[in-house]
């Protein structure tokens, strides 16, 4: 048995029944930004879950400890005391290395891991093709490394690769190790090898940069994982990275929630595009419906009866629209991680994420029920006189005097913003963001909503074309219920974001570059021993091609103990700025300001030094809130050092440098062991025959090529663009789904022209070229104003955030507008279609 | 009285540009009582017939249907107030378009809150009106003689007591024009309701109780069809 309906929904009903194409264009547009919230909300939450699920997998222990350096002694009495009670540990060291394989050409830079194959991994496991145990395939004299070490180096299973000193069989290919997530990004295709071989190698030296982990396997009782790193915490001081099976990776998990909530959020745009869309759509719509209005309103029907039919008509458009968007949104979740393949190592089972169905569903239908506020309440306005005096003279007053009249725009427009804002930081998981998003968004809006005004105007002054079609699709533009400034930000706010993530990935790198003076230093060699500082530059003096070799640059690495006295706990700094503090430094000495720096406060020392001084880099200074005058005391091993501030550096950026934060006056850190470093300016075609003959002669230094570095940057830059442009997406549909909402809501209009036209003498191919004229304008201007305020965008992000210049660029600008306007055509086209096929008698019979 | 109009005026203001529209209308018109307003174009008759129907509001007088005061009614109680008394035939048929022949009947019933007898009501209506055959037509599917029929039809749905009709044979040739108003003062008889007519058609005056003359929004005359012309108020002769 069926239940009797509110006679508001079954007018509702009756309503959508014959207008569903209009509507249809609705729920198309709310499905989208659903779909693309939901997608990539679901995403991070089921990638939550998954880490969750192997967690341990994921650290391959219990719990482990990364740092930066090599522990101390008294550091690795703490990890003792864990072993002491029960538990198992492993270590395994990353660094970076040249390798080469005999009879190949290449030297390469890779990353290498020593892992002890007896003891590691506690949990999970490495894949090796051919298949192979993997304690049996990694022996002290064999390696297993990445596909991609394969394909650069041209090395196969059974080639002997050289590695520091050290020669070794390339035993097995590595599919995948379990604890790869926790690596993070790295400059060279990876490389296992044993910890013997690590040792045989001779890589680790004095000063190296290494990052070593401690992977523990609890006991299965006497040492709870509370207590476990709780010793751990309290033992080494925030100098490193705990993390255990319950949070496998803080960091990842913090950057993937971040990246999550961006990206939602950039779904979220698409979402108000479309929810602009529905609102303009409505209020054309409401605006064609003003006679049935008035009709139901002589009727005796009552304005609040009225508003709540077109209310329902709004919720089965966010409903439906929102439905199909949870549906699409598992779509995404489905197509994205492939998306990010390259930029991490993902679980491989993910599985649909409940909850954020529930959000978007919600965030759905409440965009459409924000944006249906403004028409719905200018139901209340349709006077029911309509119905006999239609063209009756009213009082007409300035948009002032009606706005002091009445309030309800004033209000749906706040009412709208704090909705907004509420939604955008639900998604976010942030009010700061939210109201950054909308702070963001109605700069956006408004700059584009101006430049669509004050184009339309332009437009109305531009003198009459010549073309007939151009003249009516100028006309056209401004035709009643068009909404074409509606039209234009929806548009424009899809191809401005585009094209913005566009410009900052294609101009960042090419810009750093072009900044950089031609004699920069382009390869850098770290790791060189004081025992080879000499026979290193001498060898470099020989080589062909080398246009500056530089200074060996000395490296003391160190710990920061005290500032004016007070150690990390007593300075009051932040969490990160904290971890900062307690990091390892490199501190050097120089006698000259080095290179490419100035100075921000202080003084520059010229001899005779007046005891330690210490120039510190703004960097630091600002992070750990350091002034000329404080002093400052660190530990080198067993050695104190100490200094006073005499100045604080600005470094150049953009320059890629060794960039060290603590600069000493000469002679403070003699007597102490130091590593060398070097920077050499080589003509490009020598720099990989260089590394080659200096691996044979030195293997135990790293030579990085700056060229290659970069373009290992610019290939994860890309990777990042190409994540946000998927999303982005969706907001250019949107837009192109506002249009062809727009096209679709003036329909009736459009046919009654064409056939009016038609009438007149127009042919078909005529009326057709009128109507492209329309569309290519829409597009062109949209498209000019999109790319103008992406311009403007790209400006502000690359001179002011990433401290880089911006030089305007014609061609993506003009590509990017002529694709607008292709897109826009091709919308109108398709969104129009049958508009000429009706006989002018059937339309003016209407009539 | 089921009619009372006592001196009501109407101005417009667009700009610096006023125009009277109507100038101190006195009327009475009696229950069951059919009124022809006659009158050129401009001269207030379909302002007036909106002024009746709380359309619109007065510059200044009063109206009283059945004795309630509606110059002071807010818009919802005007709705209401239309809803249980008034019903409407206009000279464009004023149909939904995107409802049948029978849910543009059944809507007076429904916004008034009692569904159940609405679509008994309506086809009963729409037989007796001859379009037996077109219950679930789209008004963009019949003729106009009988999107007038449905709008006759839609009129009475509500039973109203007062029935306001603009022009209703406006837009229809004679022989259609004849049919909806044999059907209109068929149906109107039947119902017992108060009829207000207002038109251009010398005819349709002719079978009025009493035709009231309007020019430039002053009664210029009044006159009962068949007997000779009784002025009540000629002032402006």
């Amino acid at each position: 048995m069926f239940l009797p309906m509110p006679f508001e929904i079954r007018l509702a009903w009756r309503e959508i029944r014959p207008a569903f194409k209009k509507f249809l264009f609705m729920i198309i547009a709310i499905a989208l930004g659903v779909g693309s919230v939901t997608g990539i909300k679901g995403f991070s939450v089921a990638l939550d879950r998954a880490m969750a699920r192997s967690a341990r997998d994921l650290i391959a222990a219990d719990i482990a400890v990364r740092m930066n350096s090599s522990p101390t002694d008294k550091e690795m009495q703490v990890l003792d005391s864990l072993v002491r009670r029960g538990a198992q540990v492993t270590r395994t060291t990353e660094t970076l290395s040249m390798a080469s394989v005999s009879g190949g050409q290449r030297t390469i830079l890779v990353t290498v891991k020593a892992v002890d194959p007896n003891l590691y991994p506690y949990y999970g496991k490495v894949e090796l093709e051919p298949d192979a145990v993997f304690c049996d395939a990694l022996t002290d004299d064999s390696v297993v490394a990445s596909r991609e070490f394969l394909i650069r180096s041209g090395a196969g299973v059974g080639s002997s690769v050289q590695i520091g000193f050290a020669r070794f069989r390339l035993a097995a290919v590595l599919k995948s190790e379990p604890d790869r997530i926790s690596s993070g990004v790295e400059l060279g295709p990876r490389v296992l090898i044993a910890r013997k071989g690590l040792e045989r190698s001779g890589l680790i030296q004095y000063g190296s940069r290494a990052t070593e982990s401690f992977l523990f396997r609890l006991p299965a009782r006497g040492l709870e994982l509370e207590t476990a790193r709780g010793i751990l915490k309290a033992g080494l001081q925030g100098r490193v990275r705990i993390s255990d099976y319950r949070d496998p990776n803080p960091a990842l998990s913090q950057g993937l929630e971040r990246m999550a909530n961006f990206l939602s959020l950039v779904g979220l745009l698409a979402l108000l595009v479309g929810g602009l869309g529905v609102g303009t759509t409505i209020h054309t719509y409401v605006q064609q419906k003003l006679d049935s209005i008035a009709i139901l309103k002589s009727l005796g029907g009552r304005s609040s009866q009225i508003i709540r039919i077109y209310l329902f008509q709004g919720l089965f458009i966010g409903v439906l629209g929102s439905a199909l968007g949870v549906a699409l949104g598992y779509v995404v979740q489905i197509v994205f991680p492939p998306l990010l393949r390259g930029l991490m190592d993902l679980p491989t089972q993910l599985e649909p994420a409940p909850g954020a169905a529930v959000q978007g569903l919600l965030i759905g239908i409440v965009t459409t029920l924000l944006f249906l506020l403004p028409p719905l309440l200018a139901i209340r306005k349709v006077r029911p006189a309509r119905v006999f005096l239609r063209e009756m003279p009213e009082t007409h007053y300035s948009t002032l005097r009606r706005l002091r009249h009445d309030r309800t725009p004033l209000i749906c427009a706040v009412i709208l913003l704090l909705g907004i804002g509420i939604l955008a930081s639900w998604v976010a998981d942030s009010w700061r963001r939210g109201a950054l998003f909308i702070a963001g968004l109605a700069v956006a809006i408004l700059a584009l909503a101006a430049g669509a005004k004050l184009l339309l105007r332009a437009l109305r002054h531009v003198p009459r074309p010549n073309s007939l079609a151009l003249r009516h699709g100028l006309k056209n533009l401004n035709r009643p219920g068009n909404h074409m400034a509606s039209v234009l930000v929806a548009l424009g706010i899809g191809v401005a974001f585009s094209l913005t993530v566009y410009l900052v990935q294609t101009s960042l790198l090419p810009q750093i570059i072009k900044n950089a003076p031609a004699d920069y230093p382009n390869v850098f060699l770290l790791g060189i021993t004081e025992l080879d500082r000499d026979a290193v530059w001498g060898f470099l003096r020989g080589q062909p091609g080398i246009e500056n070799a530089g200074k060996p640059i000395p490296m003391v690495p160190a710990r920061l103990q005290k500032i004016e006295g007070r150690n990390a706990d007593q300075l009051n700094l932040e969490p990160s700025d904290r971890r900062f503090f307690n990091g390892e430094f490199m501190l050097t000495w120089s006698s000259d300001l080095p290179p490419g720096t100035r100075l921000t406060a202080g003084r520059w020392w010229t001899p005779p030094y007046e005891g330690p001084l210490v120039s510190v880099g703004d960097f630091a200074a600002r992070r750990l809130k350091i002034g000329v005058g404080n002093s400052l005391e660190f530990l080198s091993g067993e050695k104190v050092i100490r200094g006073k501030v005499a100045s604080i550096r600005e470094t150049d950026f953009e320059r890629p440098g060794t960039n060290n934060q603590f600069v000493f006056s000469p002679g403070v850190l003699e007597g102490l062991p130091a590593s060398y470093v070097g920077s050499l300016r080589v003509a490009r075609p020598h720099v990989v025959p260089l590394q080659s003959a200096l691996f044979a002669r030195f293997p135990n230094v790293t030579s990085l090529d700056v060229g290659q570095i970069l373009g290992k940057v610019q290939e994860l830059l890309d990777k990042i663009a190409h994540v946000i442009r998927f999303v982005a997406f969706f907001a250019i549909l949107s837009g192109v789904i506002i249009l062809a909402s727009s096209i679709v809501a003036t329909r009736y209009q459009r046919t009654r022209e064409a056939v009016l036209l038609k009438t007149l003498g127009a042919t078909r191919s005529q009326v057709a070229r009128i109507q492209a004229a329309e569309f290519l304008i829409v597009g062109l201007a949209a498209g000019v104003i999109g790319c103008l305020l992406a311009s403007a965008a790209a400006d502000y992000l690359l001179g002011h955030l990433l401290d880089t210049k911006f030089s305007f660029q014609w061609i993506p600008v003009i590509v990017g507008t002529l694709c607008t306007a292709a897109l826009a055509i091709a919308t109108g086209w398709l969104a129009s279609r049958g508009v000429l096929n009706h006989k002018p008698l059937e339309i003016l019979r209407e009539n | 009285m089921i009619i009372e109009v006592h001196n009501l005026t109407k101005t417009l203001t667009s700009g610096s540009h006023r125009v009277e529209i109507l100038r101190g209308i006195d009327l009475t018109v009696q229950k069951r009582e059919v009124i022809a307003i006659e009158g050129p174009s401009g001269s207030g008759k379909s302002t007036l017939l909106a002024l009746l129907a709380g359309f619109d509001s007065p510059t200044t007088g009063s109206i009283r249907l059945e004795g309630e005061e509606i110059t002071d009614m807010d818009e919802d109680e005007l709705a209401l107030l239309r809803g249980r008394k008034l019903g409407f035939v206009f000279q464009s048929y004023n149909l939904i378009p995107t409802l049948t022949a029978e849910e543009n009947v059944m809507l007076p019933i429904e916004l008034r809150g009692d569904s159940s007898p609405a679509l008994e009501r309506a086809r009963e209506l729409l037989n007796a009106v001859g379009l037996r055959e077109r219950f679930s037509h789209y008004p963009a599917q019949l003729s106009g003689g009988e999107q007038q029929r449905v709008a006759l039809a839609r009129a009475f749905a509500g039973s109203p007591a007062i029935l306001l009709a603009d022009e209703p044979t406006g837009n229809l040739d004679s022989v259609t024009g004849k049919t909806v108003l044999d059907l209109l003062l068929g149906l109107n008889r039947k119902e017992g309701t108060t009829l207000v007519l207002v038109t251009h058609d010398a005819a349709l005056s002719r079978l009025a109780d009493r035709i009231i003359r309007l020019r430039d929004g002053k009664i210029v005359d009044e006159l009962v069809p068949g007997a000779s012309a009784a002025n009540v108020s000629s002032d402006a002769f």
